[in-house]
């Protein structure tokens, strides 16, 4: 099959070109250029900028494949050039959705039928995707343009950008520091492995089931806190301080009623998050990189956020290959392969803070 | 009858086919054309589908049991009345040979504590300790020795492991027939910490459906299956639905999370006439069988808040969830009731047979637990 990656050379496009390419498909992967990343050999690069939409437009009048793997895209103005230059001319369009759209709930799994949340706690970015996805499927409707949305939870695994997630705590427990778990440590979340992920992208490429449908993607098992805690110390190879952060103390962080910038943890103003993304100095960036948390601003820091994928294995048969704790000795041995224990630096100071105050009261 | 005539009518013997999950996989078992036999002492008198046929004894009569079964012929035996190899050996004895496939109920009890879920039967450890009860530990021990029979003369069997079964006719009447009576009432609901701890209930139908789709399918010889439905509530969840169902905006009441560990550590004493929680010696917990002999224990009404699966393995905050990939896998099960819709089906079942007006509870420990977090 002869297939675009828009974004195939970060994380989750480098995995599916990688799969595709194993599979024996035709890849072409679109990027700027600038992040220069090792791709197999046969795959043929097309350059530009995905936001320069006339040029993107002419680029890819003159190109013809089965399948678009759209990545990078987040807005209606992103996907609009593509689908101008392919409808009517490939078979089909797949998009990178997320499962932050979805509304809090305490009742799970979190289907595919469960209500998305637009309210003003939605950011742009999860706004922006419900919109692309309404896109899509009313060009599935009115003129067959054959578009899936894969929802992509928290991805985890190798060369993964975001850094402050399981890249911190492998940092934080080969370092020999204490771990700050939230409240009493029974919160669940869920991880896709990003070969899962690239697996399921490809499984459900041509597949007639999965036109016009929104599917969960992400990984089988739940953690709780402290269950991602001790896999992750497991597969370390350490027995770390464990620190429960009361859960008092974790309401007032998570509605910014102390500050961890700075140099000591201080009260301050509450603020509201009624409207949209919290600034730079809010809690949110800090508290994310305790445990990693989906959407914070939708769901308290107390809430369980995990999803169904029985969707995506019936219509196409998919199942990750990963569990929780294979994803982390997987991670886990490129990361030490790789020397990145090596590279990598964090900012401990805030969490310091935090030890102190929790262990003064 | 092989295997190969699956989707065929099936001889099937039901061991204690009158109550609850018994009665629902026998109704089950008659809808899809199947030929049914109960065994039972015949003192729970019910009204059971015409064509079924009856047997009575008492299974706790071995040679009896064994003599009488030796007489009949089945494809497929259900049991769902089994607790040791004591009540399963003299099935063994009388259908060794001769029958397709043997069914045994088995629990989720066994499984040991865990902080990544959901709980799968591959690869998730079984708590044979000194906290496990007799209860979980026997059916650890007859499920080893099905599969040791499986494995050394072929005997077909399947354990079915049963988590907290849900719906009309629960013969458990402290879990949702007690939530259906305090949310009638008007009275507020208690809630354990804060009502983030995940549960899972299944609908009891459907556990009728799986026994029934698993009956002479292979892919299930020698294997145990977690079954239960597909959704998972938070304590808080649980109530939300319940009311939302009954038509109710209860006032929610969080125990908070230090009183929880005290109560489920029975460090306070929630029966008795005071109005106080009295301090009591923490007991331990260590030994299953000087719980269940502790009559004073908060264990019992602890699991009558939000009803809890096996309190002792898991404590009040932790999560229990258990996977049914397996099951949908092997056989094609998949649960037709959601959470919400196993509470709608049984509180309409709940009202059209009155029960609302028959069901009787003691509120006074919830009324005291109540007083007691009010006062702070």
């Amino acid at each position: 099959m002869r297939v675009l990656v828009m974004g195939g050379t970060r994380f989750n496009g480098l995995s599916l070109v990688r799969d595709l390419v194993q599979h024996g498909h035709e890849v072409t992967t679109f990027n700027r250029g600038v992040s220069e990343a090792v791709l197999p050999k046969g795959v043929r690069r097309l350059y530009g900028d995905r936001t320069n939409y006339e040029q993107l437009l002419e680029t890819m009048r003159r190109e013809d494949f089965d399948c678009v793997q759209d990545i990078s895209g987040y807005t209606l103005n992103d996907v609009k050039p593509l689908f101008e230059a392919f409808k009517g001319r490939i078979g089909h369009y797949i998009f990178a959705g997320s499962t932050v759209v979805y509304a809090d709930t305490n009742v799970l799994p979190i289907r595919e039928t469960h209500a998305v949340d637009e309210g003003p706690k939605q950011g742009d970015y999860g706004k922006n995707k419900l919109i692309v996805e309404r896109f899509l499927f009313n060009q599935q409707h009115d003129i067959g343009f054959n578009s899936t949305v894969m929802s992509f939870s928290m991805v985890f695994g190798p060369n993964n950008n975001s850094a402050e997630r399981e890249q911190r705590v492998f940092m934080r427990l080969l370092g020999g520091r204490p771990v700050l778990i939230p409240g009493d440590g029974t919160t669940m979340g869920q991880i896709g492995h990003v070969d899962d992920e690239a697996k399921a992208l490809r499984m459900a490429m041509l597949n007639p089931n999965t036109f016009g449908k929104r599917y969960n993607v992400t990984g089988k098992d739940f953690y709780t806190d402290e269950g991602y805690i001790d896999t992750f110390a497991e597969v370390v190879g350490v027995d770390p301080e464990k620190v429960f952060i009361p859960a008092s103390l974790m309401d007032d962080i998570w509605t910014d009623r102390v500050s961890l910038d700075g140099s000591t943890v201080q009260l301050r103003a509450p603020r509201t998050y009624a409207t949209g993304l919290p600034t730079e100095s809010s809690n949110m960036r800090f508290a994310q990189s305790l445990i990693q948390r989906l959407n914070p601003q939708l769901h308290h820091w107390n809430h369980n956020t995990i999803f169904s994928i029985d969707a995506l294995r019936e219509d196409t048969g998919w199942e990750p290959d990963y569990g929780f704790k294979s994803a982390v000795e997987h991670t886990f041995e490129w990361f030490m392969r790789e020397g990145l224990d090596k590279v990598r630096e964090y900012d401990w100071s805030w969490e310091d803070q935090l030890l102190d105050m929790v262990r003064r009261a | 009858m092989s295997a190969g005539t699956r989707g065929a009518r099936v001889k099937v013997l039901v061991m204690g086919g009158t109550r609850f999950n018994g009665l629902a996989l026998v109704n089950d078992l008659v809808r899809h054309g199947h030929d049914v036999t109960v065994f039972n002492r015949g003192q729970t008198e019910v009204a059971l589908p015409r064509a079924v046929h009856r047997l009575y004894g008492d299974r706790n009569d071995h040679e009896s049991l064994t003599a009488m079964m030796k007489r009949e012929d089945f494809d497929v035996v259900q049991d769902v009345s089994g607790y040791s190899i004591d009540d399963v050996q003299p099935l063994f004895e009388a259908f060794k040979g001769r029958i397709g496939h043997y069914i045994f109920a088995g629990s989720t009890v066994i499984y040991a504590d865990t902080n990544v879920l959901p709980i799968r039967e591959e690869t998730h450890a079984v708590d044979e300790g000194p906290k496990q009860g007799d209860y979980g530990k026997n059916k650890i021990l007859v499920e080893r020795w099905l599969i040791d029979k499986q494995r050394t003369i072929g005997f077909n069997s399947t354990v079915m492991s049963f988590s907290m079964v849900f719906g009309p006719h629960n013969n458990i009447i402290e879990r949702e027939q007690r939530m259906f009576m305090r949310l009638r009432s008007g009275r507020p609901v208690l809630i354990p910490g804060d009502g983030t701890t995940v549960g899972q209930i299944g609908h009891v139908d459907d556990q009728a459906k799986a026994m029934r789709m698993a009956m002479m399918n292979p892919n299930t010889f020698g294997k145990r299956y977690n079954i239960t439905g597909k959704d998972y509530y938070t304590d808080e969840g649980y109530v939300d639905t319940f009311a939302k169902v009954v038509g109710v905006d209860p006032e929610k009441v969080f125990i908070p999370a230090s009183l929880m560990d005290d109560i489920w550590l029975d460090r306070v004493n929630l029966e008795g006439d005071t109005a106080a929680l009295r301090p009591r010696e923490a007991r331990s917990y260590e030994n299953a069988a000087a719980v269940q002999a502790l009559s004073q224990s908060n264990m019992r009404l602890a699991q009558s808040l939000i009803q809890r699966l096996n309190p002792q393995l898991h404590h009040w905050n932790h999560n229990t969830v258990f996977a049914i990939d397996r099951l949908r896998e092997d056989i094609g099960f998949v649960p037709d009731y959601t959470f919400e819709t196993a509470v709608e089906q049984t509180y309409e079942w709940f009202l059209q047979n009155g029960l609302e007006k028959v069901r009787e509870y003691d509120f006074g420990w919830e009324d005291k637990l109540i007083d007691a977090i009010r006062r702070g």
